[in-house]
């Protein structure tokens, strides 16, 4: 009997894992908004399998077993799924994907074709006259208001070291890893302050 | 320097003039090393960027560009104001569509990057372009590729010394050839791709863009099966999309994560328009 539930048991769980499309990395408060502030709903284990929703920055929306929602970084993609459809919703929340291109009649780029291809240095040198300037790349910015940040790199969680800023003696350049923030243009509004 | 004195006729050092010679001496001497020095990182930077030329010959000799002027003009202006963000703006970086339905974007040595049309369509918002083209510009400033084809050039040099029967002009060519198509072939190991991943997000956050937008453009990947045409050489030179979500989400920094941008605010895509 008792092996028989057990059975049942590690089979349900087993179907859960595949129907649910991630699972959480640690014990984790399921939160009632995409803010850290928000209260919380639930409190999910480790391992739990979850079916997710749409993705706010960080934030991902958890439908299944209940509705919140959590951080990313808080999810493991299942990875028994063979085609996952899971992280569709992680996109951007927004309407479909765009065109998926078919199989028939491509136009494809593949390794066969790389090695056949004999090198076509005009096409290089015509491409190399859209390189662009500095100077452009900041009118383009400016244009969209995009305001520049100081951000420094990130650590490689695996090794816990920051990525150095540069490989080799025989480099050029400054070394300096933070560019400065340019002047304040119009900065994009947020409204939900905890991301 | 040497003053004959008195009757014993013994020279005398002139402390001060040896010293002053010594002194001019180390100052040509670093001067020269120093000119050696940036002759030596100069000739590099050229071989990289030489490098990076032949590679994107052969791309270009698969594939052309999408003969859209505007649509490649854009996404070099986008292109630059990322590079910009980066170590390494010295770099002559160029960016192009290929007008291929294969699903992939690639960097060469010395700053030269592509997206597929394949991609680019299925991109939703510039801050995705964004984040893929910054992916690319992490390759370059790293010199991942660069690494590669430094080292095996540097073998088959060696080979071909060795094998002193060899045609070395034409055998080493041909062997050049093999190796940027086996560094377009075979991608890079994860440790590279994940530290493009990193660093791709904060270049594309410090130039101003939502800095999770990588996630929505893996996500999409995620979609594609490996076995398509148009996928096969994305997923051979790549690791999973759910790997690399996995392990970019673990690696954000608070101050990364505050620079994501809900997808509303998101800059629209230019289409392309071309046929």
């Amino acid at each position: 009997m008792f092996r028989t539930v057990f059975f049942l048991s590690g089979t349900l769980w087993i179907c859960a894992l595949q129907a649910g499309e991630a699972v959480l990395r640690s014990d984790t408060q399921l939160l009632s908004a995409p803010k850290v502030s928000a209260e919380g709903v639930l409190l999910l284990n480790a391992g739990m399998p979850v079916t997710i929703g749409a993705r706010q920055g960080l934030w991902v929306e958890v439908i299944e077993p209940m509705s919140g929602w959590v951080k990313l970084r808080q999810l493991k993609r299942n990875v028994v799924s063979v085609k996952s459809s899971s992280l569709s919703a992680l996109q951007s929340g927004r309407e479909g994907a765009g065109n998926a291109v078919s199989a028939s009649g491509v136009r494809g780029l593949d390794s066969e074709m790389i090695k056949l291809s004999a090198p076509d240095h005009r096409a290089v040198e015509e491409f190399k006259t859209y390189s662009v300037g500095s100077i452009d790349g900041q009118k383009f910015a400016a244009g969209r208001s995009l305001l520049g940040r100081e951000i420094a790199y990130l650590f490689d969680p695996e090794s816990q070291q920051r990525s150095a800023t540069r490989k080799g003696a025989d480099t050029t350049g400054a070394v300096s890893t933070v560019k400065k923030a340019k002047p304040s243009r119009r900065q994009k509004v947020v409204a939900d302050d905890d991301w | 320097m040497l003053t004959m004195i008195g009757r014993e006729n013994l020279p005398i050092l002139n402390v001060r003039t040896v010293l002053v010679n010594l002194k001019m001496k180390s100052i040509v001497g670093c001067l020269c090393a120093l000119l050696v020095f940036s002759a030596s990182v100069k000739s590099s930077l050229e071989e990289e960027i030489r490098a990076g030329d032949q590679i994107a010959a052969l791309y270009l000799g698969s594939v052309s560009l999408v003969a859209d002027q505007e649509l490649n003009e854009y996404v070099n202006l986008l292109g630059r104001h990322l590079a910009d963000q980066t170590e390494r703006t010295e770099l002559p970086w160029v960016f192009g569509v290929l007008d291929t339905d294969s699903i992939n974007a690639f960097c060469t040595p010395g700053g030269k990057v592509f997206v597929t049309r394949g991609l680019y369509q299925l991109l939703e918002s510039e801050d995705e372009l964004a984040a893929v083209l910054a992916h690319e510009i992490a390759h370059g400033v790293r010199q991942h590729h660069w690494e590669i084809v430094r080292k095996q050039k540097a073998a088959a040099q060696i080979i071909a010394k060795m094998q002193s029967n060899m045609r070395n002009a034409n055998e080493l060519f041909d062997q050049m050839n093999g190796i940027f198509t086996d560094v377009m072939t075979k991608g890079l190991d994860k440790g590279a791709e994940f530290e493009a991943d990193r660093d791709g997000a904060v270049i594309a956050a410090r130039a101003g863009y939502d800095s999770s937008a990588l996630f929505g453009v893996l996500a999409k990947l995620d979609e594609l099966k490996a076995s398509e045409k148009t996928t096969e050489l994305l997923f051979q030179t790549h690791p999973s999309p759910g790997e690399r979500i996995d392990r970019l989400s673990i690696a954000f920094s608070i101050e990364l994560e505050a620079a994501a941008l809900p997808a509303r605010l998101g800059t629209p895509l230019m289409k392309i328009t071309a046929p």
